[in-house]
C-alpha cells in the first residue's frame, strides 16, 4: 500500500515528509534494541519514542515512516534528522495499540 | 584498588532495607560509590560511616530520562550532588506513592536507624531527556556516565546505539558490553548495581593507585586509568 494512503486512512498527521514509497510492514515498539532486530524493511513504524536515535534505527533497518502516537511532539533535532536521512515522520492522537489497529485493519502486517 | 561504583541503599524503592551505611561499608571494597534512583538523599550518612572505615564513598546518583535510560552522575563535592538531587526531585511525577506497592523508600542515619520515608516516586523516570540529564551533571561538576549500557534501562538496549553527548564512561556487565563500548571509544566500568549486600562486589572495576580522596578518583576515572576484568 502507498504511504500517502497509509496517512489518508489512519488520519495521520504529517510532521516531515519527501516522497510517496510502498509501505509493505508495519512495526510496534519503543525499545530501539528490538526495532533494530525486528523491524522489517519498508515498513512503518508505531512508537512513542522521540530520541533522535530513532532516526538512525529507522535508516539502518530500511523504516520508511515512523508514527509517533499520544499526541508527543518530535524534537527539532529529530526532525532535522529525519529530513536528511527522508524518513516520513507522522503524528497520531491515540496510542501506540489503537494507532497500530487502525493500520493492521488496512491490510498492512 | 577495587571499585564498586554503582551500589544503592535502602532509599532506592527496589533495594533492601539492609543497605544500610554500617552493613554496607562490611561488604564493600576500598572505593564504592552510592548512586540511588533519582536521589543523592542517603549519601551523607554513608560518606561519615565510610570515612570512619578508611574507604572511599564517592558521591552519586541514578537518575532516570523520559527515554527511560538511567545515566549514573558521579561528584566531587557532596553539595553539588545535593543541588542536583533536589533540581531531579522537582522533575519527578507528582503522585500518590504508595511504598506497599512500589517500595520503601527509607532514610537513614549514620547509626543505621531509618528517619523517615520519602514520599517522591524515585523508580521513576524524570522529565529529562538524555541530553538533558548529562548538561545537569556537568554543569555541577559532576561526571557522568551511562549506566549497565545493554540490559534494561540502559542506553543501548533503550536506544540501539550510542546518542552523540559528552559522556565518555560507559558502565558494561559482560565481555560483549566491554567490546561494544570500546570500539565506540568509551571508558568502561564495571559495577554490581547491588541492591542487595550480598550483590556488593558481584562485579568491580580496578584502579592500580593508591587513592586519596575522591577528587583524585574521579579525575583517574575521567583519564582511563580505572579498568574492568576485560582489560586485562
Amino acid at each position: 500500500m502507498k504511504l500517502s494512503e497509509v496517512i489518508e486512512k489512519a488520519s495521520l498527521e504529517i510532521v516531515f515528509t519527501k516522497e510517496d514509497c510502498e509501505i509493505l510492514h508495519a512495526y510496534t515498539g519503543d525499545l530501539l534494541s528490538l526495532v533494530m532486530k525486528n523491524a522489517k524493511s519498508d515498513s512503518i513504524w508505531i512508537t512513542v519514542q522521540s530520541h533522535v536515535n530513532i532516526i538512525a534505527v529507522a535508516s539502518m533497518v530500511g523504516v520508511k515512516a515512523i508514527v509517533l502516537c499520544e499526541g508527543l511532539q518530535f524534537s527539532d533535532e529529530t526532525v532535522e534528522k529525519a529530513k536528511e536521512e527522508g524518513i516520513t515522520l507522522l503524528r497520531s492522537p491515540d496510542n501506540a495499540f489503537l494507532t497500530s489497529g487502525k493500520i493492521f485493519e488496512l491490510g498492512i502486517r | 584498588m577495587k571499585c564498586d561504583l554503582h551500589i544503592h541503599s535502602c532509599l532506592s524503592p527496589c533495594a533492601d532495607l539492609t543497605m544500610v551505611p554500617n552493613e554496607v561499608v562490611k561488604y564493600s571494597p576500598e572505593i564504592i560509590a552510592i548512586c540511588d534512583h533519582n536521589s543523592g538523599g542517603n549519601v551523607l550518612p554513608f560518606l561519615k560511616v565510610f570515612e570512619k572505615h578508611g574507604k572511599i564513598l564517592i558521591p552519586g546518583i541514578e537518575i532516570q530520562s523520559f527515554e527511560d535510560v538511567h545515566i549514573l552522575g558521579y561528584f566531587k563535592n557532596f553539595n553539588d550532588l545535593i543541588t542536583v538531587s533536589k533540581i531531579v526531585a522537582e522533575h519527578l511525577p507528582k503522585i500518590n506513592y504508595d511504598p506497599e506497592k512500589f517500595g520503601y523508600q527509607v532514610y537513614v542515619n549514620e547509626n543505621d536507624e531509618f528517619v523517615s520515608m520519602e514520599n517522591l516516586p524515585l523508580g521513576f523516570p524524570t522529565d529529562f531527556s538524555i541530553q538533558e540529564i548529562i548538561d545537569l551533571i556537568l554543569d555541577h561538576s559532576g561526571l557522568p556516565a551511562y549506566a549497565h549500557i545493554g540490559r534494561k534501562f540502559g542506553v543501548l538496549y533503550q536506544l540501539g546505539i550510542f546518542p552523540q553527548t559528552q559522556v565518555r564512561i560507559a558502565e558494561v556487565t559482560n565481555k560483549e558490553e566491554y567490546s561494544t563500548a570500546k570500539k565506540n571509544g568509551f571508558i568502561t566500568i564495571a559495577s554490581s548495581d547491588a541492591h542487595f549486600l550480598n550483590q556488593i562486589g558481584e562485579r568491580y572495576s580496578i584502579i592500580e593507585k593508591e587513592i586519596k580522596n575522591v577528587e583524585d578518583f574521579l579525575n583517574l576515572l575521567y583519564s582511563g586509568k580505572v579498568k574492568t576484568i576485560w582489560d586485562f
